[in-house]
């Protein structure tokens, strides 16, 4: 693997040792029984099993040692490197040669399987794509069609309108325009991130200020719904990248209010366990269903306790997980024993997170 | 009592006529104009000044600190979210707040409120003593109570709270407040603000992350609220 470093290469080098290890002592063992030709086969396993995990250069060392071992304990004379007769000789050459070949080969192979999986992600990424763009354009194009429509039905017909029919068209522009803005904001993030373009700007934030500003982002949005916030001052700044947490908690925040049944209440919890912060957002709605737990994570997944008319797109979870795991921590979702969900994620406290 | 004049800078039509419609219905007089040099030329009548970031000839932060060097009227950036740095140069220059496209008619609005009252209770120089819902900030005798109880505040987060309070409604930034409080050098050791700030906040505010007087504004600074 490209840039798999030294560390790989390293035990590239000791497989390749214990692999000559293990086939010499197996030979010793058998050598009564078995004829040297065959007891060659059984040495070049070694070569095999490391050429097709390793690269050329452990593939070759091995190849080079199971030789030199087996000449120098199986090839008469044992315990001496000169073969003393023809056969001998013939048989530690041929050794030699197919050592090699079986590395180049084991080498080629491996490539391919390389090449094979960086192309199978490829189109994996691609079928994404387009499976997006889709759900995408379908999705933007839902409110567009509401705003346009109502928008020309009022300049046409003003004056035939009655007030109210006027007002109901008004409000479901403004409805739907707000739905665009956050549908777009959410496909900014995941583009975002998917491009990888996405470096975490991480610093110690407090948390209560990362809360206020995912409460402060939905203002107005909540209407009735009350929210319960807890965040001790005990918890210390928390690295993290306070932008994309927000987007987080406003996601959850989202959903939470989307399933809240009238105005029963929603509460966001912080508290430690071990070195790290746990985050919770829970509501009162209809809970999910057990089978779903996972796949709710999932790209354009939408839950099936969903209200009926929820604008999602099925991607407010995927861009949590996605940024949960970036950091270091875990997302999940389960019921309350009472009635509701719980999203429950963590963030590590201390840098040891993710290293690559 | 005559309409408060406001100034309106935006390059684009529909954007203008949005707001125009939203204030001239609300009791404001609208002026206009649609780039920066003719902001600059009108705004001495305006009292308050809404100004896009995005401007098409003189760049809107120009524009902040051009009529900062020469008036105190209260200013609102309109920015987008690709403005995210223009916004805190933008505060950092003197303008008193912002606010994110789009917008509705009653945020609007509402900012403007604000911005208006908070201008009213800046201009009273004198003012020693200042009164926020039950937070009460004596700045002669150094005292600070949260209804009948006394705070004990450190002298760095006295020192905090006072500078936001002179400035009550609006937005101060990061490097405002730690040049203001410890000084021209240390203009960028966020982390002090924030280890002092986050004190600060937990001793006036129950929960600090739904705050009733002191406002974190993400990436840019606090602001303390002005009395609803």
């Amino acid at each position: 693997m490209p840039g798999a470093g030294r560390g790989e290469k390293l035990r590239g080098y000791l497989w390749g040792i214990a692999a000559v290890a293990l086939c010499t002592a197996f030979s010793s063992l058998v050598s009564r029984y078995l004829h040297l030709s065959q007891l060659v086969m059984i040495n070049l396993l070694s070569v095999v099993a490391v050429s097709t995990r390793f690269g050329i250069g452990p593939s070759l060392f091995t190849a080079a040692l199971s030789a030199l071992t087996f000449d120098f304990f199986f090839i008469p004379p044992v315990f001496a490197f000169a073969p003393s007769d023809l056969e001998s000789g013939v048989t530690l050459v041929v050794m030699i040669v197919v050592a090699g070949v079986i590395s180049g080969l084991g080498e080629r192979t491996r490539r391919q399987h390389v090449a094979a999986r960086a192309r199978d992600l490829q189109i994996e990424t691609e079928r994404f794509r387009n499976s997006m763009l889709s759900a995408v354009s379908h999705d933007l194009r839902t409110p567009l069609a509401t705003i346009l429509g109502s928008g020309t039905e009022l300049l046409m017909d003003e004056a035939r309108l009655d007030a109210e029919t006027r007002r109901e068209l008004l409000a479901s522009i403004v409805a739907e325009a707000g739905r665009l803005d956050r549908l777009v904001g959410n496909l900014l993030d995941v583009a975002r991130l998917d491009s990888g373009a996405v470096s975490l700007r991480k610093h110690p934030e407090p948390l209560e200020e990362v809360v206020e500003a995912a409460l402060e982002q939905l203002h107005g949005r909540y209407g009735e719904t009350l929210v319960q916030t807890r965040v001790p001052q005990e918890i210390p700044m928390v690295p993290m990248d306070a932008v994309l947490l927000q987007r987080v908690l406003v996601n959850l925040l989202e959903n939470a209010l989307s399933h809240a049944a009238g105005s029963s209440p929603i509460e966001i919890e912080a508290f430690l366990r071990g070195d790290e912060v746990v985050i919770e957002v829970k509501d009162r709605g209809p809970g999910i269903t057990e089978e779903e737990a996972d796949r709710l994570f999932e790209r354009f997944y939408r839950g099936s306790q969903r209200p009926a008319h929820d604008g999602g797109v099925g991607l407010g979870l995927t861009i949590c997980r996605t940024i949960v795991d970036a950091h270091g921590g875990v997302i999940s979702i389960r019921n309350r024993q009472e009635k509701g969900a719980v999203v429950e994620f963590t963030l590590p406290l201390s840098e040891k997170g993710r290293t690559t | 009592m005559t309409a408060a004049k406001i100034l309106v800078v935006e390059d684009e039509a529909p954007m203008r006529l949005f707001l125009r419609t939203t204030l001239s219905h609300n009791d404001y007089d609208v002026l206009e104009a649609s780039c920066g040099v003719e902001a600059l030329d009108r705004v001495a009548d305006a009292a308050l000044v809404l100004l896009d970031l995005g401007l098409p000839d003189i760049d809107g932060v120009e524009v902040v600190a051009k009529i900062r060097d020469r008036l105190e009227t209260p200013i609102i950036v309109i920015s987008a979210r690709h403005f995210e740095f223009e916004k805190i140069e933008a505060l950092d220059r003197g303008a008193n707040d912002y606010i994110t496209k789009p917008f509705g008619a009653g945020e609007l609005l509402a900012r403007i409120r604000v911005a208006m009252r908070s201008r009213r209770m800046e201009s009273v120089e004198a003012t020693s003593l200042i009164l926020l819902g039950e937070l009460r900030i004596d700045l002669d005798n150094r005292l600070v109570t949260l209804g009948t109880e006394e705070l004990h505040l450190t002298p760095t987060e006295h020192k905090l709270l006072v500078v936001l309070a002179r400035r009550v409604g609006r937005v101060v930034s990061h490097r405002e407040l730690l040049r203001e409080v410890w000084g021209p050098e240390s203009t960028e050791q966020i982390e002090y603000l924030r280890v002092y700030m986050r004190q600060l906040r937990y001793k006036i505010e129950p929960e600090p992350s739904q705050p009733r007087y002191l406002v974190t504004i993400p990436g840019l600074g606090y602001r303390l609220k002005v009395d609803k």
